[in-house]
């Protein structure tokens, strides 16, 4: 009886182990889903890749760009299956189910991003006028500036532009696989206080994050990437360092297949 | 041929038998320096050949302790072996940190693979060579900690989505070990991680993201309560284990009703905060009180504990909410005190009405 039951135990570990790998081979199998190749822009250093002794194991963190979702309004909370109705609590103003895995539509380097830019440069635009006008402080002016270089020189370019419950169904709407990734993600519900005291708070989502989000880095890839990084991370607003071929299959799973240094300019 | 015909099924009730035989020798004794029983020669010498013979047949089948210093070894080296084996663990885990990276992915995943199967020969081969279950304990717990490192990591190798499931998987591994040897500990850690499978599991039902099952911690009064069950039901393999299901399980029941009693907000509940944190208040109040009167009329020792630890917890969260910021600070801890009298006064009127804590 005895050792009927730890042979179970052992079985299990190779049924479990067996289902991993299994899993991992239908997701890599075929033509993947999405190739890109990002930048450190967008795929950084994760803290405590070689500067923690404890381990030594590299992984890149995937990192979206700083939007700030006005597509993930209430109506598309409430159509992702988001409880929008205030809960019944002391204060009125508590909602229920802020969190909820789902499907994301990722875009790379393409109009969202130059939307975001654009929205930068109008900002500062108009942050110039009112400097001129007095209606604004010369410090408000210059954060607006040096965001906007951060954003064109070192800022991600990778956009979530859409959620949804079914991973068909975005992958169809964003079908350019050099582009788009759907990829999953928690989206977190939160609720914006009103400008006036009688206004209704606005509830709004964001991606809170990738699921994964960090991407693990085989060891055939530490020189290369050594090499680009004297094993440091970036400043905030210096130019990547280094290129990713990264792909995403069936499962929505990424994997790395390539590191290749940049130039300094 | 053994000397008892009805032999107990476990240790803690092999370990009961000898209790009670040393409390004989020992009244027996003192009958007899005080007069009121002298045994006759031959019928000593058979109780003391009886005696002598249960004690051997449940040393060498349970490996009881005989005499009361072996009973505090016997602590020590239960917790020795715990200590041992969140160390030995911790030393696994943080070895393979230390080295993953210098690896091949083949490698790395054989490794990992190895590593539980290699912990769970060892545990069988200690167990084989020892009659307690202190080192298959201690080698035990490395191998649970073993499979919990090979999903884990292999989740980073693959970047795989994390999944509730790797929690069932851990709690069966842990589970099966447990029960193959008898090992509370293991028992132990197959349940904390079968309460947060669960936990995630009725918070995904819900409408939780699973891994923020702790932010409802209904989800977690719900499986420690499912946790208790199989202690309440005979006739189930190592009914030794029964107490540890309903301690472990009410504990987290109970943790969960005390948070809940300060939390409402986190409830799922559609009531007002107010009358959420109430309820819970009744409930932890008559949930521990009820606990308190099983523990004392079934003897059932540690539950009577835990029931009596909890309602003093929510009685003094009750006091400290009510009275710390309008009394002067003398005047609380005076009532605090007098709380505690008033309630050894209500436990010592229970003993001498006949309960056995």
């Amino acid at each position: 009886m005895k050792i009927r039951l730890s042979v179970f135990a052992i079985a299990l570990v190779v049924v479990a182990n067996a289902l991993v790998l299994a899993g991992v081979a239908w997701n890599r199998s075929g033509q993947p889903v999405s190739v890109l190749e990002l930048t450190e822009r967008e795929l950084a250093l994760s803290h405590g890749s070689w500067s923690n002794r404890e381990s030594t194991g590299v992984s890149l963190s995937l990192r979206l760009a700083d939007q700030d979702y006005e597509w993930l309004d209430e109506d598309k909370l409430a159509e992702l299956g988001f409880d929008v109705a205030p809960a019944d609590r002391d204060d009125g103003r508590y909602w229920r189910g802020q969190e909820r895995r789902l499907f994301v539509a990722l875009e790379y380097d393409g109009p969202a991003f130059k939307a975001l830019l654009d929205q930068q440069r109008s900002r500062l635009e108009r942050l110039r006028s009112e400097l001129e006008a007095g209606g604004a402080s010369r410090h408000e002016a210059e954060a607006a500036r040096s965001g906007l270089e951060r954003l064109r020189k070192a800022g991600s370019r990778l956009v979530a532009v859409d959620a949804g419950t079914d991973a068909d169904a975005l992958r169809q709407r964003y079908s350019d696989p050099d582009r788009h990734v759907v990829t999953r993600g928690v989206l977190r519900m939160h609720a914006i206080a009103p400008h006036a005291r009688d206004e209704d708070p606005r509830l709004r989502g964001r991606v809170g994050r990738l699921l994964p989000g960090e991407v693990y880095l085989p060891r055939r890839f530490h020189e290369a990437l050594r090499q680009a990084t004297g094993e440091r991370r970036n400043e905030i607003d210096a130019p990547p360092r280094y290129r990713v071929e990264i792909r995403w299959g069936r499962g929505q799973e990424p994997w790395i297949t390539g590191v290749v240094p940049i130039d300094p300019p | 041929m053994t000397a008892l015909p009805d032999a107990p099924d476990s240790r803690s009730a092999a370990q009961a038998r000898i209790d009670r035989v040393h409390a004989f020798r020992e009244e027996l004794a003192a009958l007899e320096r005080e007069r009121v029983l002298t045994l006759g020669d031959a019928d000593r010498q058979r109780i003391d050949a009886h005696h002598a013979a249960i004690e051997a047949e449940l040393r060498e089948r349970f490996d009881v302790d005989v005499d009361e210093s072996r009973k505090r070894l016997s602590l020590g080296m239960r917790i020795a072996s715990l200590i041992g084996a969140l160390a030995l663990s911790a030393a696994v885990f943080f070895f393979f940190y230390r080295i993953w990276g210098l690896l091949t992915v083949p490698l790395q995943v054989v490794l990992l693979i190895a590593a539980p199967i290699v912990a769970t020969l060892l545990a069988g081969v200690v167990h084989r060579r020892e009659r307690g279950a202190y080192f298959t304990s201690l080698v035990a717990l490395v191998a649970v900690a073993c499979f919990v490192l090979n999903l884990a990591v292999m989740g980073q190798i693959f970047n795989l989505v994390p999944s509730r499931n790797a929690f069932l998987l851990w709690a069966a591994f842990a589970l099966i070990l447990a029960y193959a040897w008898g090992l509370k500990l293991v028992l132990t850690a197959g349940l904390v991680s079968l309460v947060a499978w669960l936990s995630a599991t009725v918070g995904a039902w819900g409408g939780l993201y699973w891994l923020s099952f702790g932010e409802r911690p209904e989800t977690v009064l719900l499986a420690g309560l499912l946790i208790t069950l199989p202690g309440w039901f005979r006739g189930l393999p190592r009914p030794d284990f029964r107490n540890v299901y309903r301690v472990f399980g009410l504990l987290v029941a109970f943790l969960s009703v005390l948070i809940l009693s300060h939390w409402g907000r986190a409830s799922f509940l559609p009531l007002p905060v107010s009358a959420i944190e109430a309820g819970y208040q009744l409930l932890g109040f008559a949930g521990s009180a009820t606990l308190i009167v099983l523990g004392i009329r079934r003897g059932w020792h540690k539950l009577f504990n835990l029931g009596a630890t909890f309602f003093l917890l929510f009685l003094y969260t009750k006091v400290f909410d009510w009275w710390w910021d309008w009394l002067p600070k003398w005047l609380f801890f005076l009532l605090v005190g007098l709380i505690a009298v008033g309630f050894l006064l209500v436990l010592g009127r229970l003993r001498r009405s006949g309960g056995s804590p």
